[in-house]
């Protein structure tokens, strides 16, 4: 797949994963499992790049008795989601199209 | 491993990265371990688990190099076209350049040499206010003291006169 496809594909994941609530890192790869396995080190990599983009941002709060990063989404990221849904709808309707031609 | 061993071992082959960054990716692993652990796996599996050090590290460079790569795309270093025309064009742009400096330069001179006009023309006002506050009531004072003098002076020789 194309990177840079794949990379706007894994943001908005990561954006879902934390639309209904703020969510922190072990859950985060947990919810997306089973859509796609996604490392650690992925992870962080997306959510930095989401947090400089300001599609969320982080509060570090205590968890039984130890430091745990809640990430919370932004009206941006939000937006982003939006943004996605419309895309994907013009893709498949492209899809469509292209797969009916191939049938003939 | 413990987790103790596991962080301490990453921090080593994370070495080459900027202190704040490995800090927090360290930090990162640290947090989805515990949450690991607290979900029930034990600490050696859940430590297996996030992947061995040296995977993480190779990942991270790569990652991170992928990531400085396509910046120094964006800002790539001038094509042999561009030397070209730099090198072949040095006798043009070089005087021209120094001409733009030279005009900057005179605009500062402007600007410092209006200041310190603006300077000097304030400085006698403000000596002449100087001396009008202090030099003017003394001479009121020795101008009264004068007048006071004299017509006393007057008045002692008109009253011998008429005496």
């Amino acid at each position: 797949m194309d990177i840079q496809l794949k990379r706007g594909l894994l943001d908005v994941c990561v954006l879902a994963a934390i639309r209904g609530e703020d969510s922190y890192g072990y859950k985060i790869i947990k919810d997306i499992s089973p859509c796609m396995e996604m490392s650690e080190s992925t992870l962080y990599t997306i959510l930095k790049r989401l947090e400089i983009a300001r599609f969320l941002t982080v509060k570090t709060t205590e968890h039984n008795g130890r430091l745990r990063k809640y990430y919370h989404i932004t009206p941006a990221g939000i937006e982003r989601i939006k943004e996605f849904e419309e895309d994907w709808r013009e893709m498949l309707s492209i899809y469509n199209f292209v797969t009916r031609e191939n049938g003939k | 491993m413990s987790k103790k061993e596991f962080l301490k071992n990453l921090k080593g082959a994370l070495s080459t990265l900027p202190r704040s960054e490995r800090k927090e990716r360290i930090s990162f692993y640290s947090e989805i371990i515990d949450d690991k652990i607290e979900e029930g796996i034990p600490e050696d599996a859940a430590i297996k688990e996030v992947g061995s050090v040296s995977e993480i590290a190779a990942k991270i460079t790569t990652e991170n190099k992928t990531a400085t790569g396509e910046k120094a795309a964006k800002n790539r270093s001038l094509t042999t076209g561009e030397k070209v025309v730099m090198i072949v064009g040095a006798p043009l742009w070089i005087p021209l350049a120094i001409a733009a400096l030279a005009v900057i330069f005179s605009l500062y001179l402007i600007a410092y040499a209006m200041l310190l006009s603006l300077w000097a023309v304030e400085l006698p006002f403000l000596l002449i206010s100087l001396i009008s506050k202090v030099l003017f009531p003394a001479c009121t004072a020795a101008s009264k003291i004068l007048t006071s003098f004299t017509t006393s002076s007057f008045k002692k020789l008109f009253a011998r006169r008429k005496g």
